[in-house]
C-alpha cells in the first residue's frame, strides 16, 4: 500500500476526538462506555498500522491490539455490571444523576 | 509491459477507497456519539467496528485482527451493551433533556475539532521530520508467516502477559457477577 503513515494517525485522531467529544457531552453512562470504545479503537488503529513500520519484530503491534481488545471486553462487562447495579439502586442511568460522593 | 490502464489511476483508486473507508469510519462515530436513542448509537457503533476491522485487513495486511475485531467487538461487546440497555429499563433508551449544563454538545465538538487541527498541524511538522522518505512497510508481505510469527510471539515472549490477561478476564468475570447479583439477606 502507498499511503503515507501519518494519514492513518489523523485518522485515528479524529476518531479519538470523535470519541472525546461524545463523552464530554453524554449524560448517560451507557453512551460515555460507547465513546470509550471508540477511543480505544483509534488507539488500535496506531498499533496495528505502526506494527508494520516497524524492523525489529514485525508483529510486537497485533499483540498490543489484541491484549488492548481482551482488556477493552474486560473493561465493557465491569462498567456495564457496575451501570445495572447503580440502575437497581437507583432507577436511572444517567450518570449526571449519581451524586452519591458529592457530599 | 503494456498496461490496459495507466498506473496512476490505480493508485487513485487505491486512495478512493482509502478515502471512502474513513468518511464511513468516522461519519458512523459520530452517529454513534450523536444519535438520540441507544440502540441506534449501538448500531451505528457496530458499524464504526466494522469499518476498522477493514482498515485492519486492508492497510494492517492483517485477517487475524479482523477476526478478533468481529467476534469480540462487533460481535461480543455491542451484545452485552444492547442487554444492559434491554435490561436498564425504557428511560436508558432516550436522551432526556439536560439538568447539568457542563458543556454544550456543539462547543464539545467545536473544541474537538479546534484540538484536531492543532494537533495534525503537530504531525504534519513531525512527520517532515522522522518519516521523510518512509511511505513502504518494511514487513515482508506474506500472511502464513505473519500469523506463525504472532503465535511464536504470543507464547514465548509476551507469554507472561497472556498469563496476566487471562487472571485479569477471571477478576473480571466474578466482579461482574458480584455486582449484579441479587442482594441476599442471610449473607
Amino acid at each position: 500500500m502507498n499511503i503515507a503513515p501519518w494519514i492513518f494517525i489523523v485518522l485515528a485522531l479524529l476518531l479519538f476526538l470523535v470519541g472525546f467529544a461524545g463523552f464530554i457531552k453524554s449524560q448517560s453512562a451507557i453512551r460515555m462506555l460507547i465513546a470509550i470504545e471508540i477511543m480505544l479503537n483509534s488507539a488500535n488503529i496506531n498499533f496495528a498500522i505502526f506494527a508494520l513500520y516497524n524492523d525489529t519484530s514485525f508483529v510486537t503491534g497485533h499483540v498490543a491490539v489484541i491484549i488492548s481488545i481482551a482488556i477493552a471486553a474486560a473493561e465493557a462487562a465491569v462498567g456495564l455490571g457496575i451501570i445495572l447495579a447503580i440502575n437497581r439502586m437507583h432507577g436511572t442511568v444517567e450518570a449526571t444523576d449519581f451524586v452519591e460522593l458529592r457530599g | 509491459m503494456a498496461y490496459l490502464f495507466p498506473p496512476i489511476l490505480f493508485e487513485t483508486l487505491e486512495f478512493l477507497v482509502f478515502l471512502i473507508l474513513s468518511i464511513y469510519t468516522v461519519v458512523s462515530a459520530y452517529l454513534a456519539v450523536s444519535v438520540k436513542s441507544v440502540y441506534h448509537a449501538v448500531l451505528w457503533l457496530i458499524f464504526c467496528l466494522l469499518g476498522i476491522a477493514m482498515i485492519f485487513l486492508l492497510y494492517a495486511e492483517s485477517a487475524l485482527l479482523l477476526v478478533v475485531q468481529l467476534i469480540v467487538y462487533a460481535g461480543g461487546i455491542t451484545v452485552l451493551m444492547l442487554f444492559a440497555i434491554s435490561l436498564s429499563g425504557k428511560d436508558s433508551m432516550f436522551e432526556k433533556p439536560t439538568k447539568y449544563k457542563l458543556l454544550d454538545w456543539r462547543l464539545s465538538f467545536a473544541g474537538a475539532f479546534i484540538l484536531f487541527f492543532i494537533a495534525v498541524y503537530i504531525i504534519l511538522q513531525v512527520s517532515a521530520t522522522f518519516w521523510i522518505g518512509q511511505t513502504e512497510s518494511i514487513r515482508p508481505i506474506d500472511p502464513a508467516l505473519l500469523i506463525e510469527s504472532l503465535s511464536i510471539q504470543l507464547f514465548t515472549v509476551h507469554g507472561g502477559t497472556i498469563l496476566i490477561l487471562g487472571i485479569l478476564l477471571l477478576a473480571t468475570m466474578l466482579g461482574a457477577v458480584y455486582l449484579v447479583k441479587k442482594e441476599v439477606e442471610d449473607l
